[in-house]
């Protein structure tokens, strides 16, 4: 199984946690805790490896910068570096915002997967697996 | 609109009550069916229509997504938005083959809102999902909630919750046409301040991260209770509505059910711009948060000082 570079993107500390414990085993995980914090990462990781994170987790209700913003700022950069579209971070909105206007600017940014809190472990999981990023075989209980 | 006519079996001999009866029993709904089993008249079609709905079935969510009038392979089309207008109701199973309630759920609640603003169904359109569960457990029920459905309702169907349901259903739409408003929040007056075992079931068992999360969620809650004091007695309606944010990020993980919906109220009214009536909420928040601590130092005794050391 090939390990993912993985970014979680939360204000919340306990939340952060959860998705970090539940992707324990599948890869590395950096962190951000806003906005701000989760582009410089981002960037930090094009400028080292030329290349963008497999995996990231992104909140959208957090001070400064939201996930919507943050989002498109992703992919801006991408752009910028010009990485391909099979080598682009997958993202998926992790957020307590059910609404459907969050749902659909999510889409309409090109999130991948959007995911309401409580987030349980089966359902990443699962979405790891649909979006090619783990086999089935992978999935540890 | 079609009168259904019911057998008569009580009351042969009282006509009043018994035109009462039906009208009560014959609730004239549009629904669709969605579950996991071969078409033809099962359990829950026999049941609705004999309650008087007219059922249109599916057998997972794609096929009941374009019962709707939604293609997968062509969301942006409104071509068949009519379709949507035809139901008064959705009643799912949570699981399904292909895809599942909830995914069939969010996306719907997607797509209403695109309608809305391509002006197709009118402003504030919503079609009530009914979840059919055949387990009760807390942490599905949630799930399903949080994927945009209305309620959930056990599984084998009960005709008396059925009908309390679609009740429900009728009282809120009354003609699908006319302007519907959004289906208010259930309330949780009653909630429970912590449900241990929800906490366990997101876990997966997993005691050492349990105890890590009971942890941080003592420690760093007291200062986001501090925070909301203080936003709303700056009159900051915005940052108000940020701190109950998370607060209710944290407590739908642990299970700290009342604070996560007082939070969610306050994060609502905050929203509204109207906090008088959260300061009164901040108060039910840290006596909520008071006991969810005394309960988990209970359980964990110094469980607030730090946690073990994981994998130990």
């Amino acid at each position: 199984m090939r390990a993912l570079n993985i970014l979680v993107v939360d204000d919340e500390p306990v939340a952060a946690k959860v998705m970090k414990s539940y992707l324990a085993g599948y890869g590395t995980c950096d962190s951000a805790a806003s906005g701000p914090e989760a582009i410089r990462h981002v960037e930090d990781y094009l400028r080292a490896k030329n290349a963008m994170y497999d995996l990231i987790c992104l909140d959208i209700n957090m001070p400064g910068m939201n996930g919507h913003e943050v989002l498109k700022k992703i992919h801006e950069l991408e752009e910028e570096h010009e990485i391909q579209p099979s080598d682009k971070a997958r993202v998926i909105m992790t957020t307590l915002m059910d609404d459907a206007s969050n749902v659909t600017k999510a889409f309409m940014n090109q999130c991948e997967i959007y995911l309401v809190k409580p987030i349980r472990k089966k359902e990443l999981l699962k979405q790891l697996v649909n979006l090619g990023l783990i086999d089935a075989d992978d999935v540890k209980g | 609109m079609r009168l259904l006519r019911l057998k008569r079996r009580k009351n042969e001999q009282d006509p009043v009550l018994n035109r009462a009866e039906e009208a009560s029993m014959c609730f004239e709904l549009d629904v669709l069916l969605v579950e996991d089993r071969d078409m033809g008249g099962g359990p829950g079609e026999e049941l609705l229509s004999r309650l008087g709905c007219r059922v249109q079935t599916a057998r997972d969510g794609t096929e009941a997504l374009e019962k709707l009038g939604i293609h997968l392979d062509n969301l942006e089309s409104t071509e068949h938005v009519d379709r949507y207008r035809d139901y008064d109701l959705v009643m799912m199973d949570s699981q399904l083959p292909r895809m599942d309630g909830m995914e069939a759920c969010g996306l719907l609640r997607g797509l209403e809102a695109v309608w809305i603003a391509a002006n197709r169904i009118p402003e504030g359109a919503h079609l009530p999902v009914l979840a059919m569960m055949a387990t009760d457990a807390e942490v599905d029920r949630a799930c399903c909630l949080a994927a945009g459905m209305d309620a959930c309702i056990g599984k084998p169907l009960a005709e008396a919750e059925v009908r309390r349901a679609l009740d429900d259903v009728r009282s809120r739409c009354p003609h699908r046409e006319q302007r519907v408003e959004s289906i208010p929040p259930l309330q949780f007056d009653e909630a429970p301040d912590l449900r241990f075992e929800y906490l366990m079931e997101m876990v997966e068992g997993d005691e050492a991260l349990a105890k890590e999360l009971a942890h941080d969620f003592i420690s760093v809650m007291p200062d986001t209770l501090a925070a909301l004091r203080e936003a709303l007695s700056r009159s900051d309606a915005d940052g108000a509505a940020r701190q109950a944010h998370k607060i209710a990020g944290s407590a739908s993980y642990m299970g700290a059910v009342r604070m996560q919906e007082t939070a969610k109220a306050t994060e609502r009214l905050g929203r509204l711009g109207d906090l008088p009536p959260c300061m009164e909420l901040l108060v039910g928040l840290e006596r909520s948060y008071q006991e969810v601590a005394r309960i988990f130092n209970e359980k964990w005794p110094a469980v607030s000082d730090g946690p073990e050391t994981r994998g130990a």
